[in-house]
Parts: C-alpha cells; sequence; structure tokens
C-alpha cells in the first residue's frame, strides 16, 4: 500500500511536469484510480489489488425508517403463499424468492 | 358487469409475458386465487382501477428522475418499470424478515441507468420497493419502503456507487412527489379491499398479453 502511495506521487509528479493538471486520486474499494487531464486529453490509471477481466457486481440495500407494520390494515397479497410454497417448491422460483429467504419462512 | 380475470404467467410470478383473458360473470362478489401459474381474479363491477404503469411511467416523471440521475454523473436508459413483487422476493427480506408478512406483495419501481467513473460506463439499476395498503381508517396509502442498487463494470464501481448514494435522497423524493397524484386520485374514498393484476387493469373481453415487469395495477372495491 505504501509502495503504490509512493508510485502514484511519483506518477503525480511526471503527470505535472508533462503538463497535466487536474490530478485526481480516488479509492474504489482496494483499488486506486488516478486521473489527470490536460487540454482534451486525459490520463488514466488503475491500481488494482488483483487484476481482472471480469465485470463485477456490486448490490447495496437500503429500508426506509418506518415502524413495524400496522394491525388492521390491508395489503395486498397471496393468502395461502407459504403452504403452497412448500407444496410445491417450484412456485418459489416462479416468485423469484432466493433459496435462503424461502428457508426464512417455511 | 363483473369479469372473471385470468393471468397466466409464463415467465414467473408477476413477471415478463402474462396471457390475460377476461370472462363476463353476475358474481359480484370478490375473490382471488393462485392456481400454480395461473392468478385468478373475480373483479366486481364497481371495482376503481388505478395503471399505476401508466401514473408513474411518464415523460413528465421520467425527467425528474434523469435530472437527478445527472448530478451524479449517471444517464437514465430505460423508462420507469413498474412490478408486483412478494415479500420474500425483496432484496432485504433476509435483514428484516417481519418487516411485513410472507403473503404481502410490494410494488418495484425500478429503472436503469449508465454511470460515467470517469470515463468507464458502469451499468446500474435501481430499484425502488413501494409499500401500498388501505390504513385502518380504510384509506389508500403508498410509501418507500426500500431500495436495492445493482451496479456491474470493470473498474470504479466503489466510485460510482457513492456517487449514486449521494444523489439517493434526491431521487427518492422525487419518487415521493410522483407518488403523492396517485395517493390523490383515491380521493378520500374509502376502500375495503385491494389487490394487483399485471399489465393496465383490462377488463375488456379480448384483452392482449401484458408484460408484468413493466406495468401494474391496482384494483379498489368501494368499502
Amino acid at each position: 500500500m505504501e509502495q503504490d502511495q509512493k508510485l502514484v506521487n511519483g506518477i503525480r509528479a511526471l503527470l505535472g511536469d508533462a503538463g497535466y493538471g487536474d490530478i485526481v486520486t480516488q479509492q474504489d474499494g482496494n483499488n486506486m484510480l488516478l486521473t489527470a487531464r490536460r487540454g482534451n486529453g486525459m490520463v488514466t490509471l488503475h491500481i488494482a489489488a488483483e487484476a481482472t477481466t471480469k465485470r463485477r457486481r456490486v448490490e447495496e440495500t437500503s429500508v426506509q425508517a418506518h415502524d413495524v407494520r400496522e394491525s388492521g390494515i390491508v395489503v395486498p397479497g397471496i393468502d395461502g403463499v407459504v403452504e403452497q410454497l412448500r407444496a410445491n417448491p417450484e412456485l418459489a422460483k416462479a416468485m423469484n424468492i432466493p433459496d435462503a429467504h424461502l428457508k426464512q419462512i417455511l | 358487469m363483473s369479469v372473471i380475470s385470468k393471468y397466466h404467467f409464463l415467465q414467473g410470478f408477476f413477471n415478463g409475458l402474462v396471457l390475460h383473458t377476461n370472462q363476463p360473470s353476475s358474481d359480484e362478489t370478490f375473490g382471488g386465487s393462485l392456481d400454480n401459474n395461473v392468478l385468478t381474479l373475480r373483479r366486481p363491477n364497481a371495482e376503481h382501477a388505478i395503471d399505476l404503469g401508466a401514473q408513474i411511467n411518464t415523460d413528465a416523471n421520467i425527467g425528474r428522475i434523469a435530472k437527478q440521475l445527472i448530478g451524479a454523473h449517471a444517464s437514465l436508459t430505460s423508462d420507469l418499470r413498474v412490478q408486483g413483487v412478494v415479500w420474500p422476493s425483496v432484496p432485504y427480506f433476509f435483514k428484516f424478515p417481519a418487516r411485513h408478512l410472507p403473503r404481502d406483495m410490494l410494488i418495484k419501481v425500478s429503472f436503469d441507468f449508465d454511470i460515467d467513473v470517469p470515463i468507464w460506463d458502469i451499468g446500474a439499476t435501481l430499484s425502488i420497493y413501494l409499500f401500498a395498503f388501505l390504513d385502518s381508517k380504510k384509506h389508500l396509502q403508498v410509501r418507500i419502503d426500500g431500495t436495492h442498487l445493482a451496479l456491474t463494470g470493470l473498474i470504479g464501481l466503489e466510485i460510482a456507487q457513492k456517487k449514486i448514494e449521494a444523489a439517493m435522497p434526491q431521487v427518492l423524493a422525487q419518487v415521493d412527489e410522483l407518488l403523492k397524484p396517485i395517493v390523490a386520485g383515491a380521493g378520500n374514498i374509502q376502500f375495503a379491499h385491494m389487490y394487483y393484476m399485471p399489465g393496465k387493469g383490462s377488463r375488456a373481453i379480448g384483452a392482449p398479453p401484458v408484460n408484468a415487469s413493466h406495468d401494474l395495477s391496482v384494483g379498489l372495491l368501494v368499502a
């Protein structure tokens, strides 16, 4: 990590000498991304902790702060869905229910 | 006249292509049942139907969302899709399983966009889950329940994620705004029951197939 930082500092200096400005270093997970611009031109440098040519997928969920489900409300749904899922596990695939979620409700 | 609507799901429950048939009926009582991949709804004549896809996926709403994304160096690449989902299929179910009942359905509004960070395009999909219900006074309520963000790309994903997360409050504020007319459209009417239908909620006898991944309707029955 320290070596990478030295490398980035050296490259920043070289880019500056070559007339590049707007030099920005950003942390991208475990990787580092450096960009610099000169006129309409651009330099990018990606220092990867692990080399890969595969596209990655990152997911993030968040929930709104609400109270727990109130009683006495009417919600659209499928009555008896748990029993149906128990009798017909294929239904879980049709409903796009992940295995871990299915285990939670059965 | 009442109709019996049958929805034959070809690509999953409330997902993709759905064959839809309507049959006239003299039965005024509501009923619903799921038999494997066929949902049958007995829809009384007094049904108040709202086409959520038509209400949400408007040029004005697309413009509102796109404007907020531009601030995050992102550009909208799809329409606003509206889909019905069962609670156990929602990505954050596992963290909060008791938040809803397994039988409950939520509304998923999703759209795709590209992020420029700083020169690599990253593909992203944001899904916003809405919880619609009749409150204890039998009035329609719709609120944002949660979100799921998926990013795919080679590099710059974490940088892009931070940019989108920073823009998220403004995006959700816009979604909140576009929900208000839907609730206002139901007025101060008291409803006894509500249910979801894939597509536009057509009652026509020769109803065309619908794309359940893009359009969802809600049926409301006056109390």
